[in-house]
């Protein structure tokens, strides 16, 4: 049996993400990471993502490298990656900075995390909680 | 192994200042009659030691659970005790916590670095197998001997204990200042939880309030207490 865990990288988008640009990713990703039973958060601020990415090791692994190679960000660093006892996801979703909540409400698969939000105060305790926490406070912008 | 010498344990308190907790005690070897640590290890020969560790922690667990313990528990490993068969011992430590009521993830699990590891790519996937139960792993005595800074580019733990010298008189000394808030900053990057071991006075914990710790464990709060589970006065825990 394969293990869980996760991983956590930050890097820095290569192109102007439109907003709807924003949505083909996410929508895509989602699509794609469902049916991988691959849960985390993907966060998007000012140019720099961070996410978080939680499943089988194999799956986790393969994922990661296929998105390394997305074009569409560079200057990949990754932040954490180790076995966890359980997920702290209960799906995969995205928090956009820079989009107001009523758009937000509209979008399948898109957190209020950057809204003074539940989202973060939902996620169980533990090493992603932290790490989202410090990248809401700033840290993290790859640049 | 054969063992005639009798001891208990004592156990200190490990508070959280936001949360206004006592989220954890660590557990303690002592004498029968609350002798310091090393009046027991003096009648166990060295082939016993880590034997002896393990009896010893599964013998406080229970302990604990018998004064009504409701929070974590830190018992202390080596990185030997922790290796040997591939974390065997942690794990038969677990086993026993749980027959005894105990969730995984009160278990705190401290590695003390009392001895130079040339193994660290060894203790990584240990820690990591461990992981994967729940338990969490804290470093005890960072920023002294060997728990250095390189040591988390191999293992990122769950929580640190800071090294108590280099809390001492921290409010009168900048070189130590200015190394607990490098540390603390590594550890909001890395997600990983500090905590303040061995204050001793007002002005040292004032000072580390102020760079953000929230997690205490110290004289100052209370001292290790024999055979109970002592508690801390309200005036520590943040207004
Ligand atoms: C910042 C960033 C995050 C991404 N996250 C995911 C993801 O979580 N899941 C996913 O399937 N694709 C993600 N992608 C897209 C992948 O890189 C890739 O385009 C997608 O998996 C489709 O790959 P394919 O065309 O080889 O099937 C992400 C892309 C970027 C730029």
């Amino acid at each position: 049996m394969s293990e869980l865990m996760h991983l956590i990288y930050a890097s820095k988008a290569t192109i102007d993400f439109s907003d709807k640009d924003i949505v083909e990713l996410l929508t895509n990703a989602r699509k794609n990471n469902n049916s991988l039973n691959v849960t985390g958060i993907l966060l998007f601020d000012k140019g720099s993502f961070l996410q978080v990415l939680e499943g089988k090791e194999e799956t986790v692994s393969n994922l990661f490298k296929n998105i390394s190679n997305d074009k569409r960000h560079s200057n990949i660093v990754k932040i954490i990656a180790e076995s966890i006892p359980e997920r702290h996801f209960n799906d995969w979703s995205m928090g956009y900075a820079t989009i107001s909540r009523s758009e937000l409400e509209k979008i399948e698969g898109m957190n209020d995390f950057f809204k003074g939000s539940t989202c973060l105060a939902d996620i169980d305790k533990g090493r992603a909680k932290k790490i989202l926490a410090a990248y809401a406070n700033g840290r993290w912008r790859i640049e | 192994m054969n063992i005639s010498v009798e001891y208990s344990h004592a156990f200190q308190p490990i508070i959280d200042i936001e949360t206004r907790r006592i989220i954890s005690y660590e557990v303690l070897l002592r004498g029968k009659n609350n002798e310091p640590p090393g009046t027991v290890f003096g009648h166990i020969g060295r082939e016993n030691l880590m034997a002896f560790d393990q009896v010893s922690r599964e013998r406080a667990i229970k302990l604990a659970v018998n004064l009504g313990i409701n929070c974590s528990l830190n018992l202390n490993f080596t990185p030997g005790a922790i290796l040997f068969e591939l974390g065997k011992y942690v794990e038969e430590t677990l086993v026993v916590a749980q027959q005894q009521g105990l969730e995984a993830n009160q278990l705190i699990v401290e590695v003390t670095e009392s001895e130079a590891i040339n193994t660290t790519s060894a203790l990584q996937s240990v820690l990591n197998k461990l992981r994967r139960t729940g338990v969490v792993i804290a470093i005890d005595d960072f920023g002294a001997g060997y728990a250095g800074l390189n040591l988390l580019t191999d293992v990122q733990p769950d929580l640190i204990k800071l090294d108590m010298h280099l809390l001492r008189d921290i409010d009168k000394n900048g070189a130590r200042q200015s190394i607990v808030r490098a540390i603390s900053d590594i550890c909001i990057d890395l997600g990983i939880d500090v905590l303040a071991e061995g204050v001793e006075t007002k002005e040292e914990f004032e000072f580390l309030k102020k760079q953000g710790i929230v997690l205490y464990q110290g004289y100052l709060f209370a001292k290790p207490g024999f055979e109970c589970l002592p508690s801390v006065p309200i005036q520590y825990y943040e207004d």
